[in-house]
């Protein structure tokens, strides 16, 4: 199946090993399905300029920008998308991707290896079809990591960002009937998506209220994490849905 | 380098830009019509030469929030190779007005919330103005009548006793006839200076200057990095504690006796070793 150009990679690069142990390799076992490449380096890397050297030399035509470190992960992708935005992108579907490293966490190479199984050559064809035989299908992420907060029973949020992201749902007139999302913020996309949202609502002006430097939600709620739950709730607000595979 | 020459433009798309220059200056009107064509330009164009961007106060007549401009700067200086003095983002100024200033403080106040630090703002003076010169180091340079000499000499006197100088910025408009001429000649001047003691002078203090912004920002990598071990750390002590506590609940609960015919049941299963149930120096397990 010929996908040229058909999806976006966003990827956001945060240590400095990232592009040589993590990404190279990745993308170049995708060169066949010409995807569109935009990478955000932090700019808190001071080895930035040797890495845009490097992945130029792979891949001359990818896109790249470096942020500050804000937001984390997220922020660094919502400057992406404001960038693919700005630049009139065309492609159907957008593969949101990080360099998960996660140090606090033992598991975190594990993590990385189960979500990064939506860039896996062999299932690429697989996810389109889905998208394509599906129209109500918004959302495609690893199985394994979609994850629902959402007490029934209660009827609370069961997450210490519970109060943030029902700020940040009143805010953007969300109307979610599944908080179902992708835990790690890894996942195929629709667009459609994407545009529609960030077009009402500027993905920079989004960025402003993430936290600066890293920051965790272990003992309190941040916007970047609820963030992360957001992100999925946008294709539910949008009657779309989340698969895993 | 501590004299920068920038050629300004208004167009980047294709440029070839010369060598004589150390980057280019984009002039920016009150309004971009085509983002998509700018920033796919920067991207592809200009993807590794420095390059800043030129407002005029001619060019902000009302004084209206201008979102759209905001962001399309802002997005600008996320390119990579955008221009930073100490990492603040260099935006030269012509024609301050009270309407542009406004503009400013408003990208500036943005700028800041998307992690940005202070933008910097040189506002270049004519070369030819000398009661105006050496106040801020950024000139119009727009004939080839510079004394760089007397331009190094003062740059050096001025920043001998103070840290934290700027660069010196020399602005050359496209539109001059002789741009390329003019750069040329600026070459061939510093040339003439490079080996004169008081550039070579000037030369190592900037580059001192540099060393030491340099390592006052790895100095604050470094703190911020440490915070965030500090964060990881308690993170995993978090998780370790949870561990145990449903170790404890899940299993240190139950009777010895219950315990211990588990053992047992796993020597069956052939998860122990039978000699490990008499003696401790024995391995429990395979690997």
């Amino acid at each position: 199946m010929q996908h040229r150009e058909m999806f976006a990679l966003l990827i956001h690069i945060y240590y400095p090993d990232s592009w040589e142990k993590i990404f190279r390799e990745q993308l170049r076992n995708l060169q066949s399905f010409t995807p569109l490449i935009m990478i955000n380096l932090c700019a808190t890397n001071l080895a930035n300029t040797d890495t845009i050297v490097n992945i130029k030399k792979d891949f001359p035509e990818a896109y790249i920008i470096t942020t500050p470190n804000k937001g984390k992960d997220i922020g660094g992708k919502l400057a992406l998308i404001d960038l693919f935005l700005k630049t009139n992108q065309s492609v159907e579907y957008m593969v949101i991707l990080h360099d998960k490293v996660s140090p606090h966490s033992i598991t975190g190479d594990k993590w990385r290896a189960k979500l990064f199984s939506i860039i896996d050559p062999g299932k690429i064809n697989a996810i389109v079809k889905q998208f394509r035989n599906n129209s109500k299908t918004g959302i495609v992420g690893a199985k394994d990591f979609m994850r629902n907060e959402y007490d029934e029973e209660k009827k609370v949020l069961e997450t210490s960002n519970s109060e943030k992201m029902k700020e940040l749902i009143s805010k953007y007139n969300l109307t979610v009937t599944n908080y179902t999302f992708v835990v790690g913020m890894m996942f195929w996309i629709r667009t459609e998506i994407i545009r529609k949202f960030f077009s009402a609502h500027s993905a920079l002006a989004c960025r402003e209220l993430l936290e600066e430097g890293d920051s965790t939600d272990q003992y309190e709620g941040t916007y970047t994490h609820s963030w992360e739950r957001i992100f999925c709730l946008l294709a539910n607000d949008q009657h779309y849905t989340i698969k895993g595979i | 380098m501590f004299i920068n020459k920038w050629l300004v433009t208004d167009s980047i798309e294709k440029k070839r830009i010369p060598g004589n220059a150390t980057g280019l200056c984009l002039s920016i009107p009150g309004e971009v019509r085509d983002t998509n064509h700018l920033i796919r330009s920067i991207q592809t164009d200009i993807s590794t030469t420095p390059f800043s961007i030129l407002l005029s106060g001619n060019d902000f007549k009302e004084p209206k929030t201008n979102e759209a401009l905001i962001e399309i700067i802002i997005t600008i200086f996320f390119q990579p190779c955008y221009y930073m003095s100490d990492y603040h983002p260099v935006i030269f100024l012509s024609d301050k007005s009270a309407t542009v200033s406004g503009f400013l403080e408003q990208l500036n106040e943005k700028a800041k919330k998307q992690g940005l630090r202070d933008i910097l703002i040189l506002e270049p003076a004519s070369w030819k103005n000398t009661s105006n010169s050496f106040a801020s180091f950024s000139y119009w340079i727009t004939d080839i009548t510079t004394d760089y000499t007397g331009l190094v000499k003062k740059w050096f006197e001025q920043n001998l006793r103070k840290s934290n100088f700027g660069e010196i910025h020399l602005l050359v408009p496209e539109k001059e006839n002789p741009a390329l001429a003019i750069l040329d000649d600026l070459r061939k001047k510093e040339e003439a200076i490079s080996g004169t003691e008081i550039y070579v002078m000037a030369s190592v203090l900037y580059e001192k200057e540099k060393l030491i912004e340099e390592y006052r920002h790895k100095l604050l990598l470094k703190t911020i990095s440490e915070k965030d071990m500090q964060i990881y750390l308690s993170v995993q002590k978090e998780e370790r504690k949870t561990g145990l506590n449903w170790y404890y609940h899940e299993y240190e609960v139950l009777p010895r006796w219950y315990k211990q015919f588990g053992h047992v049941i796993k020597v069956i299963m052939g998860n122990r070793s039978f000699k490990s149930l008499f003696s401790d120096s024995v391995k429990k397990h395979k690997d």
